[in-house]
């Protein structure tokens, strides 16, 4: 009796002891379904992480560890890439630093008129953003009698350069010796080549924009947005370490056009120079340009005291 | 509450979490908080490496047309120039060129043959500059004498130029005639300090180009033009710091 009336009892309570009723499988198999499409709802952005980074990309290794067919095949991604995204094939390549080269760069102050077409040479070879709008070398604007950075002013807008009782300075990476960025690097993204290059490989940068606050001469740019160039205006002549598009969330900074300089010719800012002011060239080499400044002109470089050591020379002369 | 109910709370709670943020997500502008705007023009002048002026040398080297700048076009071949110096020896500049040199000039292109052109004086017997001839007033060491004709250019042809020390030079050496005064520069611009160079900083790979002196200075106004400066970088609108 007891066992017969203990059974009963049991299936009743069995959808709470163990079972699953109908409605409380359909409501919670509901719940749980809105859940996880709420869920992927949320996570839908990450989708776009797809556009610009392959699986091939996500597991290329750092530039220094590439072996030559592995290289072969980065170089093959980035063409695919820029052909997917511009509908031209560029003539990408990477070229090596040359032997017994070290390349140093001087600039005449007394020469420079701030016309700014250095600025824009720059932009048009190495493929920076134009909008959002990205550029290498920033034109001061000092008073005459005085070495004050805060003095100087990079917007200026006069009709027409030079203006009286003014000198005009261009910035641009000094690319150090004892580069500050390199040491701030947390993922060794940026690192000096053996001609004085200081490159970065775009794959490795995580983008923390350390090596920008670690700059003493603001040369280091960042990417903040993805990088817009008019597939008219693309150079096609590039570098793996120079001049090919980035992307977002990169750093980015002059580096002596190394698709140029390493092909024996000279950057693109000096080839615009209208007055000369720009010199570059080996510095191993006595019978350059910049061997020849070196010796016989008086040159400095800025801000000496933070113990940088510049490649890049400045000096007044006539 | 039995486990039940707390899974279908916990599961409500996260759907609500998440449709939240999927919501978040839907309604927040994409393009992030980077300044955008419009592309910067650019192009051609941006990168052409083209001198600020075109020498005879430059236009007779790429085969230009140099009729423009036949002295011949206002002088007579066959009536040489007769300079007339004073006791001392300096040149006494006629009363026609005693401001002007026609640089660049082909008289002929503005002025008619048979046209009587009628020189203004100022009180001091200088000849007042006609607007139009502004660019041909010879600025290249006025103020410390060097306002002779024929310091640089042979008054015998005038196709050819003559430095101070009789030696003659084509038009396209007047590098060789700058270096006559100008040593150090010339001294600079030898070793490829002063003035520009173009193409190859390794002479192996190709041609290292480089620029005369006229290619960048007018010789009879030597100082550069002003230029107009290319845009300024673009600046965020203030917003309040």
């Amino acid at each position: 009796m007891a066992a017969n009336t203990h059974l009963p009892n049991l299936a009743a309570h069995a959808p709470d002891a163990g079972g699953t009723s109908r409605r409380s499988f359909l409501r919670t198999s509901a719940v749980a379904t809105s859940a996880l499409a709420a869920l992927a709802a949320s996570l839908a952005p990450l989708r776009e992480l797809t556009e610009f980074s392959s699986v091939e990309e996500f597991l290329q290794k750092h530039y220094k560890e590439l072996t030559p067919v592995e290289l072969e095949q980065a170089l093959g991604r980035v063409r695919r890439e820029v052909e997917k995204q511009f509908g031209l094939r560029p003539h990408l390549r990477d070229l090596k630093p040359m032997d017994g080269v070290e390349f140093v760069y001087c600039l005449n102050l007394s020469s420079c008129i701030g016309c700014r077409k250095c600025v824009h040479a720059c932009v048009a070879e190495n493929n920076q953003s134009r909008s959002p709008e990205l550029q290498y070398i920033r034109v001061l604007k000092m008073p005459n009698g005085t070495f004050d950075m805060e003095k100087g002013d990079h917007h200026y807008k006069t009709p027409t350069v030079p203006e009286k009782g003014f000198f005009y300075m261009p910035v641009q990476c000094h690319q150090c010796k004892n580069p500050p960025c390199v040491k701030v690097c947390p993922v060794d993204a940026t690192w000096q080549e053996s001609d004085g290059i200081t490159v970065i490989d775009y794959d490795w940068c995580i983008g923390c924009r350390y090596c920008e606050a670690a700059c003493p001469y603001f040369a280091r740019r960042f990417n903040f947005a993805e990088p817009s160039i008019p597939k008219a205006q693309l150079n096609l002549d590039m570098a793996f370490l120079g001049n090919r598009p980035r992307h977002k969330g990169v750093m980015e900074k002059c580096h002596f056009c190394i698709q140029r300089t390493r092909a024996g010719k000279y950057p693109a800012c000096l080839e615009v120079c209208p007055t000369g002011a720009r010199k570059f060239g080996n510095i191993l080499d006595p019978t350059s340009e910049v061997s020849q400044i070196l010796r016989h002109k008086r040159v400095f470089v800025l801000k000496e005291e933070v113990g940088t050591l510049p490649r890049f020379f400045y000096y007044f002369d006539t | 509450m039995n486990e039940h109910q707390k899974s279908s709370a916990a599961l409500t709670g996260l759907t609500v979490l998440f449709a939240g943020l999927a919501l978040a997500f839907w309604v927040t502008p994409r393009a992030g908080t980077a300044v955008t705007h419009g592309v910067s023009p650019a192009g051609s002048v941006f990168t052409n490496a083209a001198t600020v002026r075109l020498s005879v040398a430059d236009l007779t080297k790429a085969g230009g047309d140099v009729s423009g700048l036949d002295c011949y076009a206002c002088h007579s071949k066959d009536k040489p120039v007769a300079p007339k110096f004073d006791a001392a020896g300096v040149l006494i500049p006629s009363v026609a060129h005693r401001d002007v040199v026609f640089s660049r000039m082909n008289c002929a292109a503005c002025h008619a043959p048979e046209e009587k052109v009628e020189l203004k004086f100022d009180p001091e017997g200088k000849v007042i500059f006609p607007v139009a001839h502004t660019n041909d007033l010879p600025r290249h060491g006025r103020t410390i004498g060097n306002d002779h004709c024929f310091n640089c250019h042979d008054s015998a042809n005038l196709t050819e130029l003559r430095t101070a020390g009789g030696k003659k030079l084509k038009l396209t050496e007047s590098t060789l005639l700058c270096a006559s005064c100008h040593g150090p520069s010339y001294r600079d611009w030898e070793s490829g300090v002063h003035g520009r160079r173009n193409g190859f900083w390794d002479a192996k790979l190709g041609t290292n180009e480089r620029k005369d002196c006229t290619s960048c200075h007018d010789p009879h106004a030597p100082a550069l033009p002003l230029l107009k400066p290319l845009p300024a970088p673009f600046r965020a609108a203030s917003k309040g710091h």
